[in-house]
């Protein structure tokens, strides 16, 4: 059996690809490699920060005309609209306005309306439009998508995998592996656990002091409490979208439950 | 600061809220680790980035001069270790530099693939360290850099943990390889 461990900065972050089967070395870095491709095809399509990426397109001209769009951003802004409908918008992909205005989305200078939601999204096959203007960001929910895109394009190979872009990670072979959440950011702070799904990711306040990446779509502000959630999914989008939603509303339960999953709360008292 | 007790008694609170909810929730605090990530050798880099591709090594010296340029061309300040490449090159001046950067938690070393009309061709992480003051605790902290095998030289823990966290920002690698790419245009392409 041989093992390889392979980390590229993507995303935003830093993305590890660990492969572990009975090829030879090179075999297992040709198998990473088809992974972090697939994961820098995810970035190029969805990155908000990058004005030529599909998703920016779609934010400069959804509102005038139908746009079209690739399968994957298809499938993403999909989910994100499926549980904008079942948590009543407290997952809400429209609220980049809010991050920008935070300096933790570029200004790509271009306007919308104040009182624009999910709600104004019209998603039909291959077509999405704007009914009002707005700005989509996917960076709630895209990066655990590039994590199941990257498990999906090698998940038939005799290998065993564990993806983790930035703390949004998947196993295939889950059961009895822990992995370790990160409730601050000293090393210390790590709570292991052991693995309940094939896909566990994190959010928290805490990586940047004195600004807050997760806006409340309701009131349309940060949200300043100081909970790290971690939460168990069978994939890695659906783990990432719904750390987010317990985050803003603690009170998720039925939803996260109904949808295999599982959360889980640490308050660390670092703010207030 | 919290002591890892505290934060116990915290996280005891919390999985008592959880019960109550009915979500399940099973916390155990792990050690303080000190990990060093060890993903790749100089060479696997340069296998992965530039193949079978001949190439020399070189070092390249920059004056005070180049490097103020480079900085201000980059907005990215230069330590000393910065100031002199160590570098992979081939005969069609393709290049590969062994770099290093120090974030505010994190000391990365990284391999950047330049092509010769100075574009990245591919970037890859080495070996990431976490500090928070490990390096005192483990003087072999730095100076690992360029190890022929990086695991040879060092002590603390490697092993590779799974960690689940909110996103850390990779912005001191970005900014890494924008000063490397000034310091193509300025300097490398030249030679």
């Amino acid at each position: 059996m041989e093992s390889i461990t392979r980390c590229k900065p993507l995303l935003g972050t830093y993305v590890e690809v660990q492969l572990t089967g009975d090829m030879d070395k090179a075999q297992l870095f040709k198998l990473s490699d088809t992974a972090l491709t697939e994961i820098e095809h995810i970035e190029s399509l969805m990155s908000f920060h990058n004005p030529e990426s599909e998703i920016s397109r779609i934010n400069r001209q959804a509102f005038k005309q139908p746009c079209s769009l690739s399968t994957q951003t298809q499938k993403v802004i999909k989910q994100a609209l499926s549980l904008s409908a079942q948590t009543e918008g407290i997952f809400d992909i429209t609220v980049a306005p809010n991050l920008v205005e935070q300096g933790l989305l570029p200004d790509h200078h271009q306007l919308s309306h104040h009182n624009a939601s999910w709600k104004d999204i019209r998603l039909e096959a291959g077509y999405v439009k704007y009914d009002r203007p707005l700005l989509i960001d996917l960076g709630g929910i895209a990066k655990g998508f590039a994590v199941d895109q990257a498990f999906a394009a090698i998940e038939s190979e005799p290998v065993e995998i564990i993806i983790n872009a930035g703390g949004d990670l998947r196993m295939s072979h889950w059961q009895r592996q822990k992995a370790s959440i990160r409730s601050r950011t000293q090393q210390q702070y790590l709570t292991e656990v052991e693995m309940k799904n094939a896909a566990l990711a994190t959010s928290a306040n805490h990586y940047k002091q004195d600004s807050y990446p997760i806006i409340c779509p309701l009131t349309r502000t940060p949200v300043k409490h100081s909970k790290v959630v971690s939460v168990f999914a069978d994939n890695c989008m659906l783990a990432d979208a719904l750390t987010k939603v317990i985050f803003i509303d603690g009170h998720s339960k039925t939803l996260v439950e109904s949808l295999n999953a599982q959360a889980m709360i640490i308050q660390t008292n670092l703010k207030s | 600061m919290f002591t890892i007790a505290e934060i116990n008694r915290r996280c005891f609170a919390s999985r008592a809220a959880l019960l109550a909810l009915g979500i399940y929730a099973e916390l155990s605090n792990a050690r303080g680790r000190c990990p060093t990530k060890i993903y790749l050798t100089p060479d696997q880099a340069k296998q992965l980035i530039w193949g079978d591709l001949p190439m020399h090594h070189q070092e390249v010296a920059l004056t005070e001069a180049q490097s103020d340029v480079i900085e201000r061309e980059s907005g990215v300040w230069m330590r000393k270790a910065n100031k002199t490449l160590q570098a992979l090159r081939s005969f069609d001046n393709q290049w590969l530099i062994y770099d290093q950067v120090i974030g505010k938690h994190e000391n990365i070393d990284l391999a950047v693939g330049i092509t010769n009309n100075g574009k990245i061709k591919a970037i890859e992480i080495l070996v990431y360290r976490e500090s928070y003051g490990c390096e005192i605790l483990h003087p072999k902290w730095l100076g690992q850099f360029l190890a022929k095998d990086a695991a040879d030289s060092i002590q603390i823990d490697r092993d590779i943990i799974n960690i689940s966290g909110a996103t850390l920002s990779c912005v001191h690698v970005t900014n890494g390889v924008n000063r490397l790419i000034h310091t193509w245009d300025q300097v490398l392409k030249h030679l």
